[in-house]
This record gives structure tokens, sequence and C-alpha cells, in this order.
């Protein structure tokens, strides 16, 4: 095992991350993971290349090797031995000893090396992946970060991210119009399934569906909260408290959606509107605080088509990159 | 007669709730039901199954992706959900462990006894005395890992939660709100009344929905005597009259 990175810079948003965790929430712990895990997958594309399996395998997506997910971008590495990187999902200024270079391509950088990753401009979550195998404290199998339940490896400054580094990865890079597929429009449109009510919640529901939110600053990664009209005529006040799924739609007493992710709390009391498509949520960890987003209803087999699409693309990217296919 | 229903929560998952015929008030045999009904999904669906996490009266059961079984199993559940209702729907057979835990029921530790007791015209001495008369079953686990919602203390300890929540709880604060009660296993902001500290550590998956938690008064003496030897003390009841 070897030292690989020295984080030189950091804060709360800088996380290892993998898929998350399976199994752990009767217990209390949250599912945590990649947010938008098809940019993760990218970033892990670009540096290992070991993908594709050559059939169009779904259920593969689940289990995504650690990456750094990085929130709002502002952090530096110093690589401590010869090691490849990508970074994939929100676009910033990206510099290697004080150089700029491009987001989406794969970087050798040689021990003393300092990777300055700056704010980003576009999106909100980038992804590092790293050449190696990565190793870090696990719990039910990842080893995705958790401030709250002090599970995982935290990034502080001056932490230092050892493993098994691989072959020197080949040059890749992704096109640069593969790079803003990932990136939301102005007004991103969500689809979720009504049917995860919690009510009788048609009125509401119409609401939420004519209404224009934002993402407000507050968001983090257990929730995003959504600013705009209320949407309760007759607010109906907590119930007892039941398992949440990810993507789950809350509407708390003041109106205002709340959007579950990845770190949510494992019960919860709000009334509920419906549950968001995981393609959705994926979208959603992009939209960045002030940007637009619409709630678009839709039945489980047409969310289903949308999602084997949205794997099928990514599935296609990847192929194209690692150059197994042709 | 409990009925079941049963709605999709998410494009992989279903919560399951269990209607009894009066929806207030929710009974004490409810947390060993849903624990049955859990183990008996947790059998019926195998691999295909990722998460079961119970609380209160409703279960979520949350899928494998792309399982062969999904959606097919949708229905399997219903049918089988049916079938549950005529052969269990009644009283139940898994009551659970017995687990107890010590606290120290003392101003010193706990900042909110002294008004618990006040709010209720209680002495603090009879607080600690109805908070451990009774056995509380374990109706959830959640909020962080290892806080069990235990329910329900005597109407005579019901109190609200502060209007502001404390910005940290201290790990092994024993505290309510309105008529819960739970220990807090690692320090975190809340809002609940303590009224005893809790001397011993309490791992993730120290309890489990349907299990049954006793309370028991300790003095100072011994509190910091488990404190520094937490081994001495044995969690899970083992003469347990209702095994």
């Amino acid at each position: 095992m070897t030292p690989l990175l020295n984080v030189v810079s950091s804060h709360h948003g800088v996380l290892l991350q993998d898929a998350g965790r399976r199994g752990a929430q009767a217990a209390g712990f949250c599912q945590a993971g990649a947010l938008d895990l098809p940019s993760a997958w990218l970033a892990h594309g670009l540096v290992h290349g070991v993908w594709p399996a050559h059939d169009f395998v779904p259920t593969q997506f689940y289990q995504l090797p650690p990456v750094i997910e990085i929130t709002h971008g502002n952090c530096r590495f110093e690589a401590l031995t010869a090691i490849t990187v990508a970074h994939v999902g929100a676009l910033g200024p990206l510099r290697v000893n004080q150089q700029p270079v491009t987001c989406g391509v794969t970087l050798s950088l040689k021990a003393g090396d300092v990777l300055e990753i700056g704010f980003y401009r576009q999106g909100l979550r980038g992804y590092l992946a790293i050449n190696a195998d990565i190793s870090a404290p696990r719990l039910y199998q990842s080893c995705s970060r958790v401030d709250r339940e002090h599970v995982g490896l935290a990034l502080t400054a001056g932490q230092q991210l050892c493993g098994t580094p691989k072959q020197a990865a080949k040059t890749r890079s992704l096109p640069y119009v593969v790079q803003h597929a990932l990136l939301p429009p102005p007004v991103l449109q969500l689809d979720y399934l009504p049917q995860a009510a919690s009510f009788e919640a048609a009125p509401e529901q119409a609401a939420l569906e004519q209404q224009l939110y934002r993402v407000s600053p507050q968001s983090n990664r257990m929730g995003v909260r959504c600013t705009g009209p209320s949407i309760w005529q007759h607010p109906r006040y907590s119930m007892r408290s039941e398992a949440l799924s990810n993507g789950t739609i809350q509407l708390p007493p003041d109106g205002q959606p709340l959007v579950l992710l990845n770190d949510h709390q494992t019960i919860g009391g709000y009334p509920r509107l419906g549950t968001l498509a995981s393609y959705s949520i994926y979208a959603l960890a992009q939209q960045r605080p002030g940007q637009f987003i619409r709630f678009n209803p839709v039945s489980l087999p047409e969310l289903q088509i949308k999602r084997d699409q949205c794997w099928y693309w990514l599935w296609q990217q990847l192929a194209k990159i690692t150059g197994t296919t042709d | 007669m409990h009925t079941i229903t049963m709605r999709l929560s998410g494009e992989f998952a279903l919560l399951l709730e269990l209607k009894q015929p009066n929806e207030q008030t929710l009974d004490a045999t409810m947390p060993a039901q849903i624990r049955q009904l859990a183990a008996w999904c947790g059998e019926l669906c195998g691999d295909a199954v990722q998460e079961i996490v119970p609380s209160y009266h409703t279960l979520l059961l949350s899928f494998t992706p792309y399982h062969p079984r999904w959606p097919a199993i949708i229905d399997e559940l219903e049918n089988a959900c049916k079938q549950w209702q005529t052969e269990f729907g009644q009283p139940l057979c898994l009551p659970g462990q017995l687990l107890q835990l010590p606290v120290w029921y003392n101003s010193n530790v706990a900042p909110d006894l002294a008004s618990v007791a006040h709010q209720h015209g209680l002495s603090t001495q009879q607080v600690a005395a109805l908070h451990s008369a009774i056995d509380y079953p374990v109706y959830a686990v959640g909020f962080t890992p290892g806080f069990a919602y235990l329910g329900f203390v005597d109407q005579q300890l019901a109190t609200p939660r502060h209007a502001t929540p404390r910005v940290s709880v201290p790990a092994g604060s024993v505290a309510i709100a309105d008529r819960q009660t739970a220990v807090y296993p690692t320090a975190t902001p809340g809002g609940w009344n303590i009224i005893g500290q809790c001397p011993i550590p309490l791992s993730p998956d120290w309890c489990q929905v349907g299990d049954r938690v006793r309370f028991v008064a300790v003095d100072e003496a011994r509190f910091y005597e488990l404190r520094q030897h937490p081994s001495q003390w044995q969690l899970e009841v083992t003469n347990d009259p209702a095994a």
C-alpha cells in the first residue's frame, strides 16, 4: 500500500464515495454514495479503462469503486507517487502546478505535482478518479464518507489517501459534448412517481407540477430544498415516522418541497408527494443553488424505459472512451 | 384484525403498512408484528431485497436494482400479504429480546430532570420510578445509527420537545419527547428532554424493532463504576418471562 495523494486544502464537500451502503438502514445508517453516478463512472472509466463488459448489464453501475466527490470545487491535492487522475462532472478551472489543464481527460501526475480544482462554474459536483485500488475503512462493504455518522475516511487537509497504484493509464478523453450532456439545463425537468405519495395528494401534486422551483442554497447531500410558492392549501402535520426511499419528495408544513438525497435520514414523518426517478436524482445533484427545477409525473413503466436509456447512453460513452468496442 | 396495504415507495421499493382498526392509538404488539412481517418478507424475497426498514406500523422493502424478480415480486408479495393476514394477522409469536440499560437519574448529568419533574408536579425520584417502571417496545430505529424510538412513557411524564434543540446532546443521554423515550447513542443535536444518563456505550445494532427495553435505575457509585467497566453490565435479560 502506497500513499497516493495528500489533501492540501479541503472542505466538507470533499468526500470519498462509492456506490453507498446496502442493508445498513435498519440500523439507522444512511445509504450515502456518489450522488451523480454517471459522472463518477465516466471519471472511473477514464483512468481505469477496464469498462465495459461486452454486454450491456445495468446492474454493474450499482457497484462503483471509490472516487472523490467534490461539491463546489475549491480544493487541492498533492500527488505522492506517479498516478493518473481524471476529473468529470462539474466544470471549473483545473490546474496542475499552476498550469491550466482540462476536465474530462486523464492527467498524469508525478510525485510532488499539485492538482488544484477551482470553483466550479457549471454544474455542482465533480468526481476525481485515481488509477489505484484505494484503501479506506469500510462499513457494510462501503467506504462512503458520512460526516455526521463518523463513517468512512475524512478527506480533511493533511490527510493522506493510500492505495495500490495500477499500471499507468492510457491517455483518454471524454468528448466535450459528453461532458456537457452531464450538466443540467437552466430549467431541469425531474421525473417523479406520483404513485409513491403517502396520502391522497392529487391537488398538491397538480400544484407541484405547475410550479417552477429554485434549488435553495440550504441544500446538501441529505436533501435539496426547493423554494417557490407554498403547495399546501391546508398543511397536514407530521404523521408517524416511516422509512424513506432515496429521492422522496417530502412536504413539510411550510409547503416547500424537500427532495431527499443519498445522505437522508432513514426515517421521517413529513407527508410525501412521490419519489424521484434515479436518473433525475443524478441530474438534480448537478443543479446549482438558485437554478430552476420542475417536476414531471411518470409511471413506473415509463421510468424504467428512461432509466434503461440513461444507463445505455452511459455504457456507450464508456465503451467509446475505453476503446474496447468500436 | 390488522390488514396490510402496500404501495410503491420508489422505483425499486415498496412500503407495507399494517393497518389496525383504530388508527389513533398504536398498540404495543405492533413492533413485534412488524418484526415478524419483516422476517417473513425477508425469507420470501431472499436476495431480491436489499433493505428492510421497519418503523412503527410500516415496513420499507428496497429491492436490488434490476433483480430478475422485480417487478413480478410486487404481485407475489401482494398475494403473500393476504395469506399473512389470515395466518398471522392476529396475536404474535416473536416477542424479541428484553434488553436492560442502567440509568443514573440525577440532575448532575440530566439537565432537564428537575424541569420535567416540576412541570408534572412530581419529585425527581417519582420521575425516575415512573420511567423505569415499564418495558418499552422498540418502535423504530433511525435518526442516527442505533437511535431507538421507545414507547410509550406514562402519560404523567409526557413532555414536549424543546422549542430550540440543543446544539449537542451527550452520548448516553436518556430523554423524553412527548410519550416517546430514547437513549442518544452518539452526541448529536437534539431537542428531547434529558432525564438521565446511561453509562454504557451503545453500538449501532444494539437493538432491533420488536425488542423491549427496560431501564434500571443505578446510583452514582454504580454509574461511574459501569462507565469505567461497561462489560460488567449484561444487556440481555436472561429470565425474560415473555420469551
